[in-house]
């Protein structure tokens, strides 16, 4: 019977070896790319998606007021609305009154204002203030106020682009959502 | 023999390590896409709810129109309480609020949620206006279930905007058996008088002479009226005239207004300074004749000078066979001395006229309403109202109409001669006409007929007070209010 001794060596080449290395130098290098790569993508579609999340929130909001509201603006960029005086102090719905021919609620109407200032985006009722959306330096918003209604628009920026693309504007139009509301509670001058 | 190598075990953990690793990544990115899912399926619940509310108040509308149109069938199905297991038949929301929930909509897609409105319609004694006549408060909630479970998404912002009731009604603070957004709208309804455009004609509208003037003025508002009174320097361009069909011939008269079509064309419309519109229709009902038991010592026709009482509160009622007035003929609608409020009701069963110096008389505070079987013709002195063009109202009694809606027989009210005309006149089945002379002649009020026309020189001035007064034709919301606590 034929018998086979195994050899003794243990080690690897010098040529081997920096085959190896130049492997692995190719692959982590791939990998951290790779990594980088999705970790980025993974930003920008989270701030893809939360951008369209305060979107939503905005026109949401905005609908809301618009909808109740007596008297709309749009001076200086932003939104201004007064809508009825409908809570009481205890924040209890108070009854109309007929007032002149029209139906109303309390004495006076409660001012409401939608502005940009900086990177965020503010709705303020009376005297308080609330940040509706924060870290929207590339949010605009248009308003096309018609009479009786009043379309909105809000687009923003997203993160991700072409490299080769020199007009933002045209990326900003993919964002745009609009929605066209119905101002019935609004009265006549 | 071959040994085994020692270094093989290695393998199996780094792919096991990897593999978790893409485990986690992909558990993470199917946590963050369904969390978000679940937003837009509450964010559309929440949406949907609106549009449930929003259809609750129009099935209150609708119930409002009915009592004007179908009364028997009105608010058919509502209880006076809520909830109630068995609907009432005849309820009454100036009586105490009334209540109904909508049947169920059932939306196939989006998770097949179920979406139906809970409405309350009350008429308090505080939305009773200065005429006196009845608003309603309507309360309607708009629920949508929502598909995906009780679970919380979106942030604090979004939450305090959109409210669910995941587990309690939170305006109710009992337990839902399902998850639901809720959405709740008050709007007041006012009733709407049919005298809302100047000229109404059911089939046309024919003005031939370009003097004629049709304007408007508002006698609640001394910006736009002169102690109560019409006043040209402060015109308004409220004077609207439509029609129902298809035609205007508006003579290049001067309509400070608009003109209205049913789909039709507005001729010779160079001097309508408001809108020409062709999306015009309202729906003109039927006069009866009232059902009236004549006051006693009532003659059963009146051909010369006389006297009729007018009263407080309930209208005396009169019923004659014809009027006719002429030469220095005089019948008086005597009200009462210090001219407060009195009314009458006449039903002329023939027809009616006035001619030379025949004149209807009325005094202040005296609201006349005069019902006309017949034809009716008013020259000469005519009518003379000192008072709101609101407290002359004439009816033409209905003539019946045919498949196509125009009137089996139609009759004729004419308005000539030179004293004017303060007035109503709601007669769709008839052919109104304004005949003015060679001076100007004003007439006051609005005028409702089949055709309607307009000949000689003559102005119309439209109180806007008109729209709030007089018969109840349609509702409209005059106040809408989300209540988004």
């Amino acid at each position: 019977m034929k018998t086979f001794t195994e050899t003794q060596r243990t080690g690897w080449t010098l040529t081997e070896l920096l085959v190896a290395m130049a492997v692995a130098s190719v692959m982590t290098a791939g990998l951290v790319t790779g990594a980088v790569t999705i970790q980025r993508s993974f930003a920008a579609s989270r701030h893809h998606v939360e951008s369209q999340a305060q979107q939503m929130r905005l026109m949401d909001f905005m609908g809301l007021d618009l909808r109740r509201a007596l008297t709309v603006g749009t001076a200086d960029g932003g939104l201004q609305i007064t809508i009825p005086d409908y809570y009481d102090a205890e924040g209890e719905a108070r009854d109309p009154q007929i007032t002149r021919g029209l139906a109303t609620y309390g004495a006076a109407p409660i001012a409401i204002s939608y502005r940009k200032d900086g990177t965020t985006i503010y709705r303020t009722e009376g005297t308080a203030v609330t940040a509706l959306a924060s870290d929207v330096s590339e949010f605009q918003l248009t308003f096309l106020n018609s009479g009786q209604s009043i379309q909105v628009g809000v687009t923003f920026l997203p993160k991700f682009q072409f490299s080769g693309n020199r007009n933002k504007e045209n990326v900003r139009l993919g964002t745009a959502t609009y929605t066209n509301t119905l101002l019935r509670n609004k009265r006549l001058p | 023999m071959r040994r085994a190598s020692s270094q093989s075990g290695s393998v199996i953990v780094l792919a096991l390590v990897f593999v978790g690793i893409l485990m986690a990544a992909g558990g993470i990115s199917i946590s963050i896409v369904q969390s978000r899912y679940r937003q837009v399926h509450q964010n559309a619940s929440w949406q949907e709810a609106l549009r449930s509310a929003e259809a609750g108040i129009d099935i209150a509308i609708n119930e409002m129109r009915k009592g004007l149109y179908d009364p028997d069938n009105a608010w058919s199905g509502w209880s006076d309480a809520p909830d109630a297991a068995s609907p009432e038949t005849a309820v009454d929301p100036t009586a105490g609020a009334v209540h109904y929930t909508s049947k169920v909509f059932l939306r196939e897609s989006e998770g097949g949620q179920r979406s139906y409105a809970k409405i309350t319609v009350d008429a308090p004694e505080f939305l009773r206006d200065a005429t006196g006549e009845q608003w309603y408060r309507v309360r309607s909630l708009g629920v949508a279930e929502i598909a995906g479970g009780a679970i919380v998404t979106g942030d604090k912002l979004d939450l305090r905007l959109r409210k669910f009731d995941l587990h309690t009604d939170r305006r109710t603070g009992t337990r839902v058996f399902r998850p639901q957004a809720t959405r709740l709208v008050e709007a007041i309804i006012k009733p709407v008088g049919t005298f809302r455009t100047t000229l109404l004609g059911a089939n046309t509208i024919d003005l031939n002479n370009h003097n004629i003037v049709v304007d408007s003025f508002d006698s609640r508002d001394t910006a736009k009226s002169t102690n109560g009174a019409y006043d040209p320097a402060k015109r308004q361009e409220n004077g609207n005239i439509a029609t129902n069909g298809t035609l205007i011939q508006a003579g290049s008269a001067h309509i400070y207004g608009s003109a209205a079509t049913n789909g039709g064309t507005v001729l010779n419309s160079d001097n309508v300074t408001g809108e020409v519109r062709n999306d015009f229709y309202q729906e003109l009902f039927a006069v009866n004749r009232p059902d009236v038991t004549p006051d006693a010592g009532t003659p059963t026709y009146i051909s010369g000078s006389g006297t009729l009482v007018a009263q407080p509160g309930e209208p005396s009622q009169y019923q004659f066979g014809s009027v006719h007035l002429s030469g220095q003929d005089t019948l008086r609608i005597a009200g009462a001395a210090d001219g407060s409020p009195t009314y009458a009701q006449v039903v002329v069963t023939g027809d009616m006229s006035t001619s030379g110096q025949g004149e209807i008389l009325l005094d202040p505070g005296v609201h006349l309403r005069i019902f006309v079987v017949g034809n009716m013709d008013i020259t000469g002195n005519g009518i003379a109202n000192p008072n709101s063009a609101l407290n002359l109202q004439v009816y033409g009694v209905d003539r019946g109409v045919n498949p196509d809606g125009s009137p089996q027989n139609p009759g004729a009210i004419k308005i000539a001669g030179n004293g004017g005309f303060s007035g109503t006149i709601y007669a769709p089945t008839y052919n109104v006409s304004m005949v003015g002379g060679g001076n100007s002649d004003n007439l006051f009020g609005a005028f409702v007929g089949w055709t309607v026309g307009m000949s000689g020189i003559q102005a119309v001035h439209y109180d806007e007070a008109l729209g709030d007064g007089g018969l109840i034709s349609d509702y409209k919301v005059v106040s809408w209010f989300e209540d988004a606590r």
